[in-house]
C-alpha cells in the first residue's frame, strides 16, 4: 500500500512538472512566439548589396575592349581545433599548396589562392562542391574588369576600383569618363545568417533587382587605337 | 539436462507490442536527428548512425527481456561492481571531449560512455538491497546500506566531471529510496547533501557557475539562452514556416543531442512538442502502473517503478533546459537524442524492467516443495 502510495505521489510530483514545462511551452511558442520571432530575424538578417553587372567598352566595330569577368579565390577560415591533416592533404594535392600561413590574431581568414583557374562549367561546379567536404574553406567570387590584351591601351581604358560594398567604379580613363553609363544600378537583398557569417538556406530576399550597366560603343576601332593613329590620340 | 530444461522454459519470449513501440518512438527520433543536422555537411551520416544503434539496441532488448528478472536480481551485486571499474577505468583510459573524461573509443570514431550503463546498473543493485525483506528504509542501516553504492557511482561520474549524469544518478537513488519506503528525513538529508555538493562543483568549475549567473541575470540573456529562445519561438503551433529546423541547424550547439527538444519544436512546433511531452509522461504512468502488479516480487517493482520515472525525470530535465526553464546542462533525450550508449543502455534498462514484469514471486507450495533453483522473483512488497 506504501509503495503504490509514494509511487503516486513522485507520479504526481513528475506529472505537475510536466504541465508546468507545457505552459512554458505555449508561452515560448505562441504567447512570446512572435515576438522572439521577430527579434531572431532583425538578429540574422542582414543587407547586402549586389553589384550590377558592368558594362563594356567597345570599340567601333563592337569589339570589347573592357568587360567583367568572374574571379575566384580561395580562402580558409580560422578554426579553435586547427586544420586537419586530411585538409592539409587536400589542399597539397588539388592545389599544390604545401605551407599555410599564420593566423594572426583576431584574424578570421586568410588568402591562400588569390586566382583559381576555372576553365569550364564542370571545373566551376567542382570547385564550389569544395565548402561542403571542408567547411573550413570557402570560394570568395568577385567581378574583375578585364581589359584586352593591348598594354598600350591601358591607361586610355583607366583602371576601376571597387567600394565597400564591391561594386565596381571606374577612377581613371575611360572607365571614369564613362562611369555612369557603365555602372548600373545595384540591387539590394536581404539574407540571413548563421553563427559564422555563411548564409542560411532559402533566407534570400531580393529587395531591388539589381540593373545592368550599359555597354559603351566608341567611335574608333581597335587598329586605329593601337596603330600609330593611337599614337597621335593618346596624345 | 533437467536444469537446462528448466532454463529454457524459463525463457520469455520478447513482448511485441511495447517492442514495437519503443522502435516506432526510436525511428522517429533518428528522422529528429536528420532533421537537426539536415543544414550541414552531411545530415544522414548521423541519423544512419543512431540506426543501426538502434538495430543492436533491439537485438539486445531481445535478449535482456528473455533472461528471467531472478538472474538479474542474483547477479545484481557483480553487475554493478562490473560497472563501477568501469567507471574507474575510464578516469584513467578514457578519452577527454570538451573538458570531460567520459567516454572509451573503441575505434573509427565509436565512443562508450559507461556512465550511461552504471545508471541501470545502480537502479539495479538498490532495487535488490531495498527488495529484501530485512530492509527497513526508516533504518539508518538501511538507509546507509543503500547510500553508498550511489555514492560511489555519483563520486565517479562527477570526476570526468559530468554534472548532467550526477544530477540525473542522484536522482535515481533518491527515486529508488523514495518508492522503496525511504524515510522522509534521509531523503532530505540526501536533497541538502546533492545540493551542497552540486554549490561545491559550481565554485570548483567557473564555467558551470557562469551558466548559473547568466541564466539568473536580469541584464540580458546569455547568447545560448537567447538561441533556445529563438529555436522555440520559430515553431509557433505546428512548425517553422522555412521547414525543418533551420535555426537550431544554424544557432544552436549539438542541436541532435543536447538540444534536440528545440530543435522538435522549431519543426513541429508546439504541437510536436506537446506530443513528445505526453509520450514521456505516458511512459512514465505506464511503467508506473505495471510495477503495481501483485505478481511481481518486491524488487522487481521497484526497479520496474524506478525506470519509468528516471526517463521520465531525464526528459522533464532535458525539456526543461531546452525551454530555459532550468540553467543548462547537458543531458540527452532518451530513446531520441543521438548516442548510441544512450540509446543502447536505455534499451537494456527496459528490456530488464519487462523481464521483470513478467517475472513472480516464489509461492510458498515452490518453497516448501525444496525447488533446486527458485522460481524468479523474491521477498514481498
Amino acid at each position: 500500500m506504501e509503495f503504490r502510495f509514494r509511487s503516486a505521489v513522485l507520479l504526481t510530483f513528475f506529472v505537475l512538472w510536466a504541465v508546468i514545462a507545457a505552459f512554458t511551452l505555449y508561452r515560448r511558442t505562441v504567447a512570446e512566439g512572435e515576438r522572439l520571432s521577430e527579434r531572431s530575424e532583425s538578429f540574422a538578417r542582414k543587407e547586402g548589396v549586389l553589384p550590377a553587372a558592368r558594362g563594356r567598352i567597345l570599340d567601333a566595330n563592337g569589339v570589347p575592349l573592357a568587360w567583367t569577368g568572374l574571379h575566384f579565390s580561395l580562402y580558409l577560415y580560422n578554426s579553435p581545433n586547427g586544420i586537419s591533416g586530411n585538409l592539409k592533404d587536400f589542399l597539397a594535392t588539388r592545389f599544390k599548396i604545401t605551407e599555410i600561413p599564420e593566423f594572426l590574431p583576431g584574424q578570421e581568414e586568410i588568402l591562400l589562392l588569390d586566382e583559381l583557374p576555372v576553365l569550364s562549367e564542370a571545373e566551376l561546379t567542382s570547385l564550389f562542391s569544395i565548402p561542403e567536404q571542408y567547411p573550413l574553406l570557402h570560394i570568395r567570387t568577385t567581378h574583375r574588369r578585364i581589359n584586352v590584351d593591348y598594354p598600350q591601351l591601358a591607361v586610355l581604358l583607366g583602371e576601376c576600383a571597387a567600394d565597400e560594398d564591391g561594386v565596381p567604379h571606374g577612377v581613371s580613363g575611360w572607365e571614369l569618363e564613362f562611369d555612369q553609363a557603365l555602372s548600373g544600378t545595384p540591387g539590394t537583398f536581404t539574407v540571413m545568417r548563421d553563427r559564422n557569417g555563411k548564409w542560411m538556406p532559402g533566407t534570400l530576399k531580393m529587395i531591388t533587382m539589381p540593373v545592368p550597366g550599359k555597354d559603351v560603343r566608341l567611335k574608333v576601332t581597335l587598329e586605329e587605337l593601337i596603330g600609330k593613329e593611337g599614337e597621335a590620340w593618346k596624345k | 539436462m533437467e536444469k537446462i530444461k528448466r532454463l529454457l522454459s524459463m525463457i520469455q519470449h520478447p513482448p511485441l507490442a511495447p517492442l514495437a513501440a519503443i522502435t516506432l518512438f526510436a525511428l522517429w527520433g533518428c528522422l529528429l536527428i536528420y532533421t537537426a543536422k539536415a543544414f550541414g555537411n552531411n545530415p544522414a551520416y548521423f541519423a544512419g548512425r543512431q540506426l543501426i544503434w538502434l538495430g543492436i539496441g533491439i537485438a539486445v532488448f531481445c535478449i535482456t527481456v528473455m533472461i528471467p528478472f531472478y538472474y538479474y536480481e542474483k547477479w545484481a551485486s557483480w553487475i554493478y561492481c562490473f560497472a563501477v571499474l568501469v567507471l574507474v577505468g575510464v578516469l584513467i583510459f578514457g578519452k577527454k571531449i570538451n573538458g570531460m573524461t567520459g567516454w572509451f573509443e573503441l575505434g573509427d570514431d565509436i565512443l562508450f560512455q559507461p556512465s550511461e550503463f552504471a545508471k541501470g546498473a545502480m537502479i539495479l543493485f538498490l532495487s535488490s538491497l531495498a527488495g529484501k525483506d530485512e530492509w527497513n528504509g526508516r533504518h539508518g542501516r538501511s538507509f546507509v546500506k543503500v547510500l553508498l553504492p550511489a555514492l560511489i557511482c555519483c563520486g565517479l561520474v562527477m570526476l570526468e566531471p559530468d554534472l548532467g549524469s550526477a544530477l540525473v544518478i542522484s536522482g535515481a537513488f533518491l527515486i529508488v529510496f523514495f518508492i522503496a519506503g525511504g524515510d522522509l528525513k534521509y531523503i532530505l538529508l540526501c536533497i541538502a547533501g546533492v545540493g551542497a555538493a552540486a554549490i561545491t562543483f559550481l565554485f570548483m568549475r567557473p564555467y558551470a557557475m557562469k551558466r548559473i549567473t547568466d541564466f539568473f541575470s536580469s541584464d540580458g540573456e546569455m547568447w545560448h539562452l537567447k538561441q533556445f529562445l529563438y529555436t522555440l519561438a520559430r515553431g509557433g503551433w505546428t512548425g517553422s514556416s522555412e521547414g525543418g529546423a533551420l535555426w537550431a541547424n544554424s544557432y544552436l550547439p549539438l542541436p541532435h543531442t543536447d538540444s534536440l527538444y528545440a530543435t522538435i519544436v522549431e519543426a513541429a512546433g508546439f504541437v510536436g512538442g506537446l506530443i513528445v511531452l505526453g509520450l514521456f509522461v505516458l511512459l512514465g504512468i505506464l511503467f508506473s502502473c505495471m510495477a503495481q502488479r501483485d505478481n511481481i516480487s518486491r524488487s522487481a517493482a521497484i526497479y520496474v517503478s524506478t525506470i519509468g520515472m528516471l526517463y521520465l525525470m531525464q526528459a522533464l530535465l532535458h525539456i526543461s533546459v531546452n525551454l530555459v526553464m532550468v540553467p543548462t546542462t547537458g543531458i540527452t533525450l532518451p530513446l531520441l537524442s543521438y548516442g548510441g550508449s544512450s540509446l543502447i543502455s536505455t534499451m537494456i534498462a527496459f528490456g530488464v524492467a519487462f523481464s521483470a514484469i513478467r517475472s513472480h514471486k516464489p509461492t510458498v507450495t515452490q518453497s516448501a516443495a525444496g525447488d533446486a533453483a527458485p522460481e524468479p522473483g523474491s521477498g514481498s512488497r
